[in-house]
């Protein structure tokens, strides 16, 4: 405590000096501080508007585009799931420009096939 | 509720940021001065280090503000303190003298109001002392010194807004009292 008191009280005299520097600066630094500062205050209201979207609208908008996005996904997932492809071979199938009537149909044609090869064997 | 402007920027804070650069401002603009020994320097240094606070910082916790204000301004110093010592040397190098040895710090300095002009006198030779001490440490000790010693901060707030080791902080900071004493030994009561 012996050795803090001298410093203590050599710091606190230095601390008033430098003080009293700072209350008696002169009237045209003061202006010029306080217009910086009025300068700096301006570009900070100008950068919230620009950047100052508030967070829950941020937030909201992320839990929109999520909720879209995975529905979307489910959507197509559910879509492709009804897709009547099991084989590799059927996309061709699926794919072709051709009328689909003749796939569609294939049973009764192959039923139709056999029939008149039987009539004939008759 | 926060409160909008009618286009919807956050004005809660601002009156906050507002007192806070008032209240901070003088005191850097001095800091900034010791370390150029030119108001004109000095202005521009606080303007840099505010718009970067500004566009850094404000969205931190307003109890933060200071350290952070300040390793902005003192980073500001340290870069002018680099750039000036480039330009003199290529100075030296080239034989080049402006003439200009800086102008008095002390014109800027209104007169203190006390009544009694001895009184005054010895105010202000012993704020000129103070200056010139402080001016004639190296810019660490400088910067370890008013921060702790006159803006308040702790050491590891010192070392967070001098970019340094608490350790480098404690080593500058006794230096500074030990060349302040050494060098305002005549102007101790």
């Amino acid at each position: 405590m012996s050795t803090e008191s001298p410093d203590k009280e050599f710091l606190d005299g230095i601390r008033k000096t430098l003080d009293a520097s700072v209350d008696n600066l002169d009237e045209q630094t003061l202006l010029r501080l306080r217009r910086i500062r009025l300068d700096v205050l301006e570009s900070a209201v100008k950068r919230r508007r620009l950047f100052g979207i508030p967070r829950w609208v941020t937030a909201g908008g992320f839990a929109t585009v999520a909720v879209v996005a995975v529905t979307i996904s489910i959507w197509l997932t559910s879509f492709q799931q009804r897709l009547p492809v099991r084989h590799v071979e059927e996309v061709e199938i699926l794919t072709t420009q051709e009328h689909l009537e003749l796939y569609e149909d294939l049973d009764f044609y192959r039923w139709l096939t056999d029939a008149e090869m039987k009539g004939k064997e008759r | 509720m926060r409160r909008k402007d009618e286009k919807g920027a956050d004005l809660d804070s601002l009156p906050e940021l507002n007192l806070f650069l008032a209240e901070v401002e003088k005191r850097a603009f001095m800091m900034a001065r010791f370390a150029t020994s030119n108001a004109d320097e000095a202005l521009d240094l606080v303007q840099d280090a505010m718009f970067e606070f500004v566009k850094r910082y404000t969205d931190r916790p307003a109890a933060e503000w200071n350290v952070l204000f300040y390793r902005i301004l003192q980073s500001r110093i340290t870069d002018w303190y680099r750039r000036a010592s480039v330009r003199n040397r290529f100075r030296h190098w080239f034989g080049v003298n402006d003439g200009n040895e800086g102008e008095d710090p002390f014109l800027n300095i209104a007169d203190p109001s006390a009544p009694d002009p001895a009184e005054m006198m010895s105010r202000r030779n012993t704020a000129e002392a103070l200056e010139k001490a402080v001016r004639r440490l190296p810019l660490r000790q400088r910067q370890a010194f008013l921060l702790r010693a006159w803006e308040g901060l702790d050491v590891a707030q010192t070392a967070t807004a001098m970019g340094c080791s608490e350790g480098s902080v404690k080593t500058h900071y006794s230096r500074a009292v030990h060349a302040l004493r050494a060098l305002l030994e005549e102007y101790r009561p």
